[in-house]
């Protein structure tokens, strides 16, 4: 039962003072509660008023409670992505007939002779079928009579000179940069090893190996040549086990055979899942490439362009391709 | 010289001059005063009862008891000792009598405050 006008809290006070003071019908001061459940009361002359100073800790509590809590969120939306089981996605793979343009010849006795414009075999092109191993379809790119490099920018998807463009290096979310040691042109444009996986070329050829610290990197630094890592996934036949667990479409760099080969997986699957199938295609090495539906192109021997994936609205800048060309 | 203090129930009368209470702490429907000679009184008063006579006894200008929280009365002039952050607070005369005791955080600030006002006035 209150008897009292106002009940008091336990981090409040209040001065107990004569009822007498107060002669026109008020609440007597002595009773009047003093707001002090506050950490920085300010008092006014007769020392019964208080303002509540500003509540700066709470405010720092809650400002660094909300941090930690959007830290959690993000992360566990990060997990939550790469746990999931995803929508069902399948490599997609769009076929655009080429235009036959050929010249025609007007020889001497008014015969006209067409000939195709390119000898496409000559100029190399890109062999590719589908294979199934162990219940899982793959479908291998070969690349003939072209030589690989890397390029970074998106705008390589509109150049007409390369035959054949891949996703190769991964990009950081946090800041859009290329993940590991990159070299361009003989430049180290990035730096960090955050995968054993890497592909050197050099001279335009292409060397896949799985090692933390190799020779290559310097060596494609002197020649001006190419330099990237990745996942590894194959190394001299045995499969590398990853610790990314989720399941995706699945892409490699990968040597069968003494060929550089890509292959594609059609449908979801693990790193390791994939590193088995690889073995048993008869790789001896292999390094992962951007997987899930990132983009690319390949030109065939009839100058079919088969385009795979899924152009990405925004990508990064640092968007990064092995091409052969 | 100060007014005394009178509390009485049905059964029982208490009159003590206000300067020689320490404290008064609230346990349910009972309340207890501690006094200066290291007596303690036992009353069948809430301490919202004693609040309210204690303001209907004391002088005007008389502004010596505080009411701390939910379940204590003190006596000011005896405040020695405040730490908010430890929740402690003594009361003491620095010769006789010496009593710890506990309140919140909030609470303890806001005295420690009002005594550092009151001095600097």
């Amino acid at each position: 039962m209150n008897i009292l006008p106002n009940d008091i809290r336990d981090d409040e006070i209040r001065i107990i003072s004569s009822e007498k003071k107060d002669n026109k019908g008020r609440q007597p001061e002595t009773y009047k509660k003093i707001p002090v459940a506050k950490k920085f009361p300010r008092f006014s002359h007769n020392n019964e008023d208080f303002t509540p100073k500003p509540k700066w800790k709470l405010w720092l509590v809650i400002s660094v409670i909300l941090f930690i809590g959007a830290l959690c969120v993000f992360f566990w939306w990060e997990i939550r992505r790469d746990t999931l089981p995803e929508e069902k996605e399948h490599l997609q793979i769009k076929i655009s007939k080429a235009e036959r343009k050929n010249v025609i010849i007007e020889t001497a006795d008014n015969l006209k002779i067409p000939v195709p414009t390119q000898n496409l075999e000559e100029k190399g092109f890109v062999e590719y079928f589908d294979t199934v191993i162990n219940k899982e379809k793959f479908t291998i790119f070969k690349p003939q009579n072209l030589t690989p490099e890397l390029r970074v920018g998106v705008e390589t998807l509109r150049d007409s000179i390369p035959k054949f463009v891949v996703q190769a290096a991964d990009i950081r979310k946090d800041n859009g940069g290329i993940v590991g040691a990159y070299i361009y042109k003989g430049n180290l444009v990035s730096k960090g090893q955050a995968k054993a996986g890497f592909c050197a070329i050099i001279n335009g050829k292409p060397i896949i190996g799985v090692a933390e610290t190799t020779p290559y990197l310097e060596e494609a630094i002197e020649n001006d040549g190419f330099f990237f890592r990745q996942y590894p996934l194959v190394m001299e036949g045995q499969p590398v086990n990853n610790k990314l667990k989720s399941s995706s479409l699945r892409k490699t760099l990968a040597e069968i055979n003494g060929e550089i080969v890509v292959i594609m997986s059609h449908d979801r699957m693990t790193l390791n899942d994939f590193s088995q199938h690889l073995v048993d295609l008869g790789a001896k090495n292999a390094i992962y490439l951007v997987g899930s539906s990132s983009f690319g192109f390949a030109i065939d021997k009839e100058g079919n362009k088969i385009e795979f994936g899924k152009e990405k609205e925004n990508p990064s800048i640092n968007t990064n391709y092995i091409i052969w060309q | 010289m100060s007014k005394n203090l009178l509390f009485a129930t049905t059964t029982e009368l208490i009159r003590v001059p206000s300067e020689s209470v320490v404290f008064i702490s609230a346990d349910g429907n009972y309340s207890s005063i501690k006094m200066v000679d290291g007596g303690e009184y036992v009353l069948t008063l809430q301490l919202g009862q004693i609040e309210k006579r204690i303001s209907e006894m004391v002088e005007d200008d008389d502004n010596r008891f505080v009411r701390i929280g939910k379940s204590l009365i003190v006596n000011r002039d005896y405040i020695t000792f405040i730490n908010p952050t430890r929740q402690k607070m003594i009361l003491s005369d620095c010769r006789a009598f010496r009593h710890e005791l506990s309140a919140s955080r909030d609470a303890l600030k806001a005295l420690k405050d009002l005594i550092e006002k009151e001095v600097s006035l």
